[in-house]
């Protein structure tokens, strides 16, 4: 083991250790309950993360409602009203091909979204089972996991981005699964670490010994202990998800241009810098603002798990 | 020398080319846009910079084979004879040639007292020398020129005194003349190294008006102006092109002064540097033509072959509005198509247009039963100027209930999915497009539209095959009366417009600009730069 | 110590190998053939052939993949497909160009970031935390290419202080210098925020501040000082991510370095080019683990390397 992950690790024996102070009780129930209580609690107090949090909300009211809001239908073209500026009857001002931005970008919420999300969960649900395995059976397992990681690390993004392109044929698939595969070596590193600091806790070694299955202790004695630390990480990687579609795009890796990804909008829109740089500042500004809402966001849910900083 | 007159002469009308000012008033500049070199109308030194999209692939002479190779390895090496900016062949290496009665023998009267520029005298057998290199190595592109060794079109290159030279051809070739353009004569001592390729990465040997000194791949190549250049050459001490991939960073490299000349400015910038002070717009004329294959083949789910149905076929280019395409995709930087290659290509024959009308469109789907329309999807590259192209192509069949669906990858996949055999392409359409580089008829339509050309032999993907039409080719091939030639070539391009294997898109206009102070520049059509007379302005 | 260095050296061979077969296999399994790419479009089917056969990219993979370990074994990367050059000629020439990026980058960014990162943290719910950590969070919610086109619009275009790129002078290095850094200062200031936090909690500090230490000795030569072991896992980690992926800033600001030869080589499908910067990635990649564990050593000589 790497002193790096020996460090890891004795930090989340730390954690751990406050976190069997609180767990091995009778009253899980009641504890978890209470528990759950002063979390929000204190995320309240932290005012930045409840801003984030707010606005995540707000996007994922506008990612269920964004489509039937569109005040005009995102895919229309008019090409006798391109590179409108920003006005009355387009707030966002038109593109290229004469589309509503505020509508593309409302209609581009399911999508923007959507592909974040579902791709972080599925890469993190993916490493965190892998992570969970190595760091609990050890041996061959770990080996391959953990090598496995690292070919990826050190493999460059763009390259698996273009060979999915070549390979799959294009489209928005692309940049989910290049988000996706890449979340999972960093993702399984962190479970790997976590997950052995659990392992050698008290309560485990008690499972163990009453006969407890393998699967069992895995997901009701592991898999929880580690919950924290994933949701932190988890929410973290949501806005580089967003930012790398949008990197994606740039080198031509990206969503269609007919999609109303918004790193697809913004990475077109360069091509119009100076003649109509609306189409760059209003998209760009609803990227900024939403990853920043959920870094914000992880940022505070880090501060308020984490019982060392209090 | 009457020749050599009228050269510099054109030399000097190529400024005509430049674009002073525009007809519309520029938007007003946001903020201080003004560039912040200091004086606009001057030059603040002696070096030229041209800042090109991508890099030059090698700086052997029969090497390189993209646009960008040429460009620079055309400033380093000459050839016999060249292009005019009206695509007129002209004399340049050899100061004058005659064609015998066969059509099969020329010769030429090379200009004597020329040096390469690694100290070796130019003279015939550096011609023949060149030639034997062809011979020596496949893997060149002075195979183009020749021919291949199963199927050679040179017969054999004889110096007759020191300063002529005969070819003869197996067979007569309209198209020799065209290609004896892009045949780089280079220093035998050079060539008759082991590792050639090797020693021209990092020397020059060629004739021309500018030295190859060094280059950073990726970066930039830089030429030194050759002292002892044999006529007229630039006044600029040095010329460097770097590379630029960002269309926004060259455009801003411009403003700043950073760049003298950039290549090629994206249609939809050209509205922000108009009307700049101290920049000039220069339009030439287009040689890239622009279709849509549709493969004659492909099937629809219930067995029928929609565009093996010329009505059909027909009924795509009338709903399909050229005007338009220009304007929108191409911010009015390109023409509407009249026949099936530009109109800046020797032999091009105007036919009728496909204007748009969506009543004749759809009656010619009712004819053909496909009222309703069908499913195709669309190959296209995935940048985002091509894709706005397919995308308009999409928009405007679906007026006759055509549904497009976009297939866009990376150009070299899409070479690759092209490239399969009529038995297993996976192509409907093709959105692509096509040049001739030596400006010849045969050229711009051969490997695209001749029977003999389906995949992987060429780029048919249309897979269309019309006895008629191939026939014309072959025989106007060996043809040599202008006359007979322009007659048969007329023909071939009404065949293929009449049955339209493609949908015809148009060709759009190659848009460079350059600082004011910039002098001598000269355009050929399809936006090849001359650099030979250039200068800045003090 | 050292027998564990030579372990992690040696561990990283059996990694290189599998990178090599994985790549090349993947390189391989990538439609599209380098020789019409090289050859382009108005190439004879014979020229094409002919650069085939002068490559060996007729052979059978295996064979391939044989002569191309063979030559490596050698210290030979091969030649570039594209252009003829040899490869590691090519990887160093590029090479200089974005560790110059790097550089640049990590001159002002690491600082920056731990700064304003200890700050926030020793003045924990003032308005400086609150400024600060936006300020840092800021920089990490803006995609890279935007960023650079802005700073090329303001600074080089409008008020002219400095070239938009390229390679004449320090000067050029400035913009891009931003763009690179701009990363590492986020997560720099977000990491030393918080593991500088929870050192600020532990037995020694609160020891010496019982102790009646100055406020200042106590922040700097017990808290930051501990805090330092995360931060430094954490910039190894990212000026790992910096030297494969500068593609975007080297694209935006015209520099010719790796991130943008890989992507040429990927669309000439340039096998040997794309094989020997794989190489190169994933070697610098074991180095910069290994040279962030050494660095642990210096900063904490209570942990043992075993």
């Amino acid at each position: 083991m790497s002193n790096k992950e020996q460090l890891q690790n004795e930090e989340l024996q730390q954690q751990n250790a406050n976190f069997e102070e609180e767990y091995i009780d009778e009253n899980v129930a009641y504890v978890a309950d209470s528990k759950f209580k002063s979390f929000v609690k204190k995320f309240l107090k932290r005012k930045t993360a409840v801003v984030g949090f707010v606005i995540i909300v707000l996007l994922l009211i506008l990612a269920i409602i964004g489509p039937s809001i569109a005040p005009y239908d995102p895919a229309a073209y008019n090409y006798d009203n391109m590179f409108a500026k920003p006005n009355a009857q387009h707030w966002f001002g038109t593109d290229h091909y004469g589309r509503d931005i505020f509508s593309r970008v409302c209609a581009g919420t399911p999508l923007t979204l959507g592909v974040a999300l579902s791709s972080v969960v599925v890469g993190t649900i993916v490493g965190a089972v892998l992570g969970l395995l190595a760091g609990y059976y050890g041996g061959w397992i770990e080996m391959l996991v953990m090598r496995g990681a690292d070919v990826l690390f050190a493999f460059p993004d763009i390259l698996l981005a273009i060979a999915i392109v070549a390979i799959l044929g294009p489209g928005i698939i692309n940049v989910f699964i290049a988000v996706a595969v890449f979340t999972v070596p960093s993702i399984a590193r962190m479970m790997r670490s976590a997950t052995l600091a659990v392992k050698s806790s008290l309560y485990v070694e008690v499972a163990h010994s009453l006969g407890c299955k393998d699967a069992r202790i895995l997901f009701l004695h592991i898999f929880p202990g580690t919950t924290q630390t994933l949701i932190v990480n988890f929410t973290m990687r949501i806005g580089s998800a967003i930012m790398a579609a949008s990197s994606l795009s740039f080198l031509g890796f990206g969503a269609n241009v007919t999609d109303p990804e918004w790193g697809a909008m913004l990475s077109q829109a360069r091509s119009y810098f100076s003649t109509a740089p609306h189409m760059l500042y209003l998209p760009g500004l609803v990227i900024f603002v939403t990853v920043l809402a959920f870094n914000l966001f992880g940022d505070g849910l880090r501060d308020t798990l984490d019982p060392k900083i209090k | 020398m009457k020749k050599l007159l009228s050269l510099l002469l054109a030399g000097a009308l190529a400024l005509s080319f430049v674009a002073c000012g525009s007809s519309e008033p520029a938007p007003a500049p946001e903020g201080n846009n003004e560039p912040a070199a200091t004086d606009t109308a001057k030059s603040p030194d002696n070096d030229i910079v041209v800042a090109l999209q991508a890099d030059t692939t090698s700086m052997d002479p029969h090497v390189g084979s993209n646009g960008i190779s040429n460009q620079i390895l055309n400033e380093v090496y000459e050839t016999l004879l060249t292009f005019d900016e009206d695509t007129n062949v002209v004399p340049l290496l050899a100061k004058d040639w005659e064609v015998s009665e066969d059509g099969r023998t020329y010769t030429f009267y090379l200009n004597e007292g020329i040096k390469f520029h690694d100290g070796e005298p130019f003279n015939a057998e550096s011609v023949v020398a060149t030639y034997e290199r062809g011979l020596r190595d496949d893997s060149l592109t002075l195979k183009r020129t020749i021919g291949t060794t199963d199927n050679p079109i040179w017969e054999s290159v004889v110096a007759v005194d020191e300063y002529t030279v005969a070819i003869t051809l197996v067979k007569p070739n309209n198209t020799f003349i065209n290609k004896i353009c892009q045949f780089r004569i280079a220093s035998p001592k050079a060539m008759a190294m082991e590792n050639a390729t090797d020693w021209f990465a990092k020397n020059s040997a060629g004739t021309g008006p500018f030295i190859y000194t060094e280059r950073v791949d990726g970066g930039y190549t830089k030429l030194v102006r050759n002292p002892d250049y044999w006529q007229a050459g630039p006044t600029v001490d040095s010329l460097t092109f770097t590379v630029v991939p960002e269309d926004t960073s060259r455009i801003a490299m411009l403003k700043t002064g950073e760049a003298d000349v950039i290549t090629p400015v994206p249609v939809m910038d050209v509205g922000q540097l108009e009307g700049q002070d101290g920049i000039d717009i220069v339009v030439a004329p287009a040689t890239v033509y622009r279709y849509v294959t549709l493969n004659t083949h492909y099937t629809l789910e219930d067995g029928r072959q929609p565009f093996s149905d010329v009505r059909v076929r027909q009924a795509l280019n009338w709903a399909f509005d050229s005007e338009a395409y220009a304007k929108v995709v191409f911010n009015g930087y390109a023409k509407a198509p009249t026949s099936v290659f530009s109109d800046s290509i020797y032999y091009f024959a105007e036919q009728t247009p496909y204007t748009a009308d969506l009543e004749k469109a759809k009656q010619l789907m009712k004819e053909a039963g496909y009222e309703d329309g069908f499913p195709v999807e669309i190959v296209v590259d995935n940048t985002t100027i091509e894709q706005k192209g397919a995308e308009f192509v999409k928009q405007q069949l679906a007026q006759i209930n055509v549904d497009v669906k976009l297939l866009p990858n990376e150009s070299t996949a899409n070479a690759e999915i092209t490239s399969a055999p009529l038995e297993e392409t996976t192509v409907q359409m093709w959105y692509v497009n096509w040049s001739s580089g030596s400006y010849e008829a045969d050229g711009s339509m051969r490997s695209i539209l001749h029977g003999e050309k389906f995949p992987p032999n060429g780029y048919n993907t249309a897979f269309w095959n019309n006895e008629e039409f191939n026939k014309l080719l072959d025989d106007a091939l060996l043809m040599s009366d202008t006359a007979e030639i322009a007659d048969a070539y007329a023909k071939a391009q009404a065949i293929a417009w009449e049955e339209c294997p493609w949908i015809f898109l148009g060709n759009d206009q190659n848009i460079h600009a350059q600082r004011s102070y910039v002098t001598g520049m000269q355009y050929k059509p399809g936006g090849v730069m001359v650099l030979r007379t250039i200068g800045l302005d003090h | 110590m050292g027998r564990y260095f030579v372990r992690r050296i040696l561990e990283t061979i059996p990694l290189m190998l599998i990178i090599s077969i994985f790549v090349f296999m993947f390189i391989h399994l990538l439609p599209g053939d380098p020789a019409k790419t090289l050859a382009g479009v108005e190439a004879t089917v014979e020229e094409v052939e002919a650069i085939r056969e002068e490559w060996g990219l007729n052979d059978p993979l295996i064979v391939q993949y044989g002569n191309y370990m063979k030559d490596l074994l050698r210290g030979d990367m091969g030649r570039s497909l594209k252009s003829s050059t040899p490869v590691t000629e090519l990887i160093l020439s590029r090479f200089q160009y974005t560790i110059q990026l790097v550089l640049a980058g990590v001159l002002w960014a690491p600082a920056l970031g731990i700064f304003i990162g200890v700050m926030c943290a020793i003045k924990r719910g003032k308005a400086f935390d609150l400024g600060g950590m936006l300020f840092a969070i800021a920089g990490l919610s803006a995609p890279g290419f935007w960023v650079g086109l802005m700073l090329i619009q303001v600074f080089a275009v409008n008020l002219g202080w400095l070239p938009s790129g390229g390679l004449d002078s320090w000067r050029s290095l400035v913009l891009p210098s931003v763009v690179m850094g701009l990363g590492i200062m986020a997560v720099l200031a977000r990491y030393s925020r918080s593991s500088m936090l929870e050192t600020l909690r532990e037995d020694y500090v609160r020891t010496a501040r019982a102790k009646g230490q100055k406020e200042s000795v106590v922040m700097f030569s017990h808290a930051f000082k501990n805090s330092l072991i995360q931060v430094v896992t954490i910039l190894g980690l990212q000026i790992g991510g910096l030297l494969s992926g500068s593609v975007i800033t080297e694209t935006i600001f015209s520099i010719p370095g790796m991130g943008r030869l890989l992507v040429d080589s990927i669309a000439y499908r340039d096998y040997p080019a794309i094989q020997g910067l794989l190489m190169i990635f994933s070697l610098q990649y074991v180095l910069i683990n290994l040279l962030v564990d050494l660095l642990y050593g210096v900063i904490n000589p209570k942990i043992r390397y075993d």
